[in-house]
């Protein structure tokens, strides 16, 4: 192997190597030819940055008052899943999804999962994402998650698990697909020499499965994506998807419900709309059902979709299952619905409403990731190693008063992935967004989006958080290293090392 | 519907939303050239003129009707610049035009070609540089010629690569009606200068101010290939009436009317843009040379903007919309 990946190793799991510094199965060819770029891999770094600026793809953050687009952040170093392990992760994945739109669909009609005893009627009515006003609707084919994007991370032993769900609108798809290009782009060799998987075929798949939810089946589908606006942070992505599925990017301004049917403003008039791919939150939809101050959504939405005269993808109420309590339960749910076994399990998760859990989480605060039922984006996570007392102290207080909304799980050390850290490659710990299109005709993404902590140790991989990203290469293992030698530049230099060896975490 | 022409693939469904987008996108990619254009050919005009003359920046802002905010002290050159390109605040200035392009693009984006939307992020990078290069004798004419020819290519990519469809008409039925109104104020403004007594310093200088006046709408060279001498009379019958070159005010008008008649419901906005075309028509040169020119483009202004009112209440915010079948 090249020298210069002797100083590389990470205090945990790593994704390229092993604990000995060798590239895992499947890793050997990436591995070899990273080490054979040198320092022109900073080079294609630089390449890659250049082109996200020049394609403008960004991300908004929110300051005090204001916003700030900022360039995506991609490290080019790729992300390597070999083709056998994910056929697994895959599998699971549309396993859970079954399972979790069957669940959205029993909670909604005849709730036989808590009439059977297998989840307590109380946390169902204290989800905050439970909509009494879904009770008694049967979306098409019993889908009410038509897209989803679930956190999957791996562990200390290199188990992959699932963190959260995310059913309600999960974002950063877009992503997923531009680190796509832009790697080709910058790995242009790599991709003629190794069986990297393609993920084109996604918003095609999104188009093809949007398009079969059309209540309408003697015309042609006229498929709407819901966007919040120009400001919101996803705005790019939306403009992204609709263009590359044919979808109208409307705006709640530009729809109108008259007699249960949605249309939309056109310069000709109003056209009748049968699916929405909305990426606007629930209470946000309908001003004449939820809150009546919004003006994002449009009024009679919900009464049209209810009629079976549009559809929404995802449904409302979906966001049902996001709650971590209820998380908690998904495992029971694959058993009950399924009678099967999770392909893929869950985070290990104390519920803090049940007392001898909440016992065990406030003796063990400073050893336990403390987060609220209902946030996402990492917003209202302690862990528990890295506060202060004063904070500590805090979270006591709060699980006390509300323990309902809290949940606890283990500080998981996060796999790492080698990342270009100011030159020098150094781990860093990541997670994986795949993205699941639910239907008759289950699709998951080929690979997802692999997040990034940038900084050193930190688990935080929100982009808003300063995250990062990188491309998701599901790899074939029969591709030998000796494929690649006869493309290989001697007398390169090697990239600086990270240190000793000794790379806190 | 009556009268309508029905979405078809080759033609699809635009959103009442868009089509206002995709016409301001036009307007003020028009208006972020043209302001650079114009304030190029007043410095050059302003270099070449004997100080004595007169003439300073303050015409410049009577064109776009806009004053120098309290952020500046004295009206110099640097501040009347700095107003009419970088001030964010002044909703005439180069930098609020391109934030508009901007703005509009990303609305319209599904219905604009993606090189489009790459070059425009180019754009914004020019226009937002570090400092303030127009304010700067040394530096503006780079950064004026920068931006023009940045707009100028993005005009040609939408032109040759965006379907003609009803977005397309939109973007440039406000491209259009935009360098109408721009070459009215041109006139507007020199009017004051270039008609009536010039003062007696300005007197033998009369044709270059005609040259400026037409370098800053880009038909001096048009005009010059005619070779007609530069009579005040036959200047002014060119800029506003003359069939071929593409920036008169007739030619635009008649431009924005080809691409109405692909529209639905357009009878209200093809008579405003006639009433133009016979007001233009009417126009009497020889008396406008030596007399009332501010009044006649004050009403040609409002003749032009009457066409923008049509416009907007035919198709962004109509009282009530026919549903398609």
């Amino acid at each position: 192997m090249k020298s210069d990946w002797t100083g590389y190793s990470s205090i945990t799991f790593d994704e390229l190597v092993d604990g000995d510094g060798k590239p895992r199965t499947g890793n050997e060819a990436v591995f070899q030819r990273l080490a054979d770029l040198g320092p022109a891999l900073v080079e294609r770094q630089r390449a890659a940055e250049a082109e996200i600026r020049s394609m403008g793809i960004t991300f908004t953050l929110y300051t005090e008052g204001s916003s700030i687009d900022r360039a995506w952040p991609i490290d080019v170093i790729p992300r390597i899943i070999t083709a056998s392990e994910w056929n697994t992760i895959s599998g699971g994945l549309i396993q859970r999804l079954k399972a979790l739109n069957m669940f959205i669909e029993d909670v909604y009609n005849e709730q036989n999962v808590v009439n059977d005893g297998i989840l307590p009627a109380q946390w169902l009515e204290d989800s905050a994402n439970f909509r009494t006003e879904c009770c008694g609707v049967h979306p098409a084919g019993g889908v009410w998650a038509h897209i989803s994007g679930s956190d999957l991370v791996r562990d200390a032993t290199g188990q992959m698990m699932v963190l959260e769900d995310n059913l309600r609108v999960p974002s950063g798809v877009s992503y997923m697909l531009e680190n796509r290009q832009i790697s080709k782009r910058v790995f242009a060799d790599l991709f003629r020499d190794l069986d990297i998987h393609p993920l084109d075929n996604y918003t095609e798949e999104l188009g093809k499965m949007l398009s079969k939810l059309s209540p309408r089946d003697d015309v042609e589908p006229v498929i709407a994506l819901l966007t919040p606006g120009i400001f919101n942070s996803a705005y790019y992505e939306h403009g992204m998807l609709a263009t590359q599925i044919g979808a109208h990017l409307v705006e709640g301004s530009d729809l109108q419900v008259v007699d249960n049917i949605v249309y939309m403003k056109t310069v000709r008039g109003l056209v009748r709309v049968d699916v929405i791919y909305r990426r606007v939150d629930d209470l946000f939809l309908d001003p004449a059902v939820f809150r009546s101050d919004s003006t994002l959504g449009a009024a009679g939405l919900m009464a049209a979709w209810r009629a079976g005269n549009v559809a929404l993808a995802n449904a409302p109420g979906a966001g049902v299952a996001d709650d971590k309590v209820l998380y908690s339960y998904v495992p029971d749910f694959i058993r009950y619905y399924l009678n099967e076994e999770p392909t893929l399990p869950n985070v290990p998760t104390w519920r803090c409403m049940e007392p001898d859990h909440r016992q065990h989480v406030l003796a063990n605060l400073d050893s336990l990731v403390c987060k609220p039922a209902n946030e996402s984006g990492g917003k209202g996570v302690t862990i528990g190693n890295r506060a202060t007392e004063e904070e500590l102290d805090h979270l006591r207080t709060e699980i006390e008063t509300d323990p309902r909304n809290w949940i606890a799980q283990p500080i998981l050390s996060l796999s790492t992935s080698p990342t270009l850290c100011d030159g020098i490659i150094a781990p860093r710990h990541i997670d994986l967004r795949p993205f699941v299109l639910s239907s008759d005709e289950p699709f998951v993404s080929v690979g997802g989006l692999t997040r990034v902590a940038l900084r050193e140790g930190s688990l935080i991989v929100n982009s808003s958080q300063g995250g990062g990203s990188k491309d998701t290469w599901i790899v074939d293992e029969s591709v030998r290293p000796d494929r690649l030698l006869e493309h290989r530049q001697p007398g390169q230099q090697q990239v600086q090392r990270s240190g000793n060896g000794q790379n806190p975490s | 519907m009556n009268g309508s022409i029905a979405a078809s693939p080759e033609n699809p469904i635009l959103l009442s939303r868009v089509a206002e987008s995709a016409y301001w996108a036009g307007r003020y990619l028009e208006r972020a050239e043209g302001m650079a254009r114009l304030i190029k050919s007043h410095s050059e005009l302003v270099i070449d003129l004997p100080r004595a003359g007169g003439l300073g920046w303050e015409p410049l802002l009577a064109v776009v009707g806009t004053e120098l905010g309290p952020e500046y002290d004295l009206h110099t050159e640097e501040a009347v610049v700095d107003h009419l390109a970088h001030n964010h605040g002044n909703p005439g200035s180069i930098c609020t035009a391109i934030e508009g392009v901007h703005y509009n693009l990303r609305v319209t984006r599904s219905v604009m070609p993606i090189e489009a939307a790459e070059l425009i992020i180019e754009l914004h990078t020019i226009a937002n540089n570090d400092g303030r290069p127009a304010n700067d004798r040394r530096t503006r004419r780079q950064w004026l010629t920068n931006i023009m020819r940045s707009c100028q290519t993005l005009s040609a990519i939408l032109n040759d690569t965006m379907t003609h469809d009803d977005a397309f008409s939109f973007f440039t039925i406000g491209r259009q009606l935009e360098r109408a109104d721009l070459t009215t104020r041109v006139l507007d403004v020199h009017a004051g200068v270039l008609t009536g007594r010039p003062t007696d310093a300005l007197a033998p200088y009369t044709g270059l101010c005609w040259a400026a006046t037409l370098r800053s709408v880009s038909m001096l060279q048009a005009f010059r290939r005619r070779g007609v001498s530069a009579s005040p009379t036959a200047t002014l019958e060119f800029l506003l009436n003359d069939n071929n070159c593409p920036r008169t005010v007739r030619s635009c008008i008649d431009e924005a009317s080809r691409w109405l008649l692909e529209l639905p419901q357009n009878h209200e906005a093809i008579t405003a843009c006639a009433a133009v075309g016979s007001f233009l028509e009417d126009a009497d040169v020889e008396e406008l040379a030596i007399g009332d020119l501010h009044g006649f483009a004050d009403r040609l202004e409002v003749a032009i903007s009457e066409i923008h009112q049509k416009i907007h209440t035919t198709w962004f915010r109509p009282a009530t919309t026919a549903v398609l079948s």
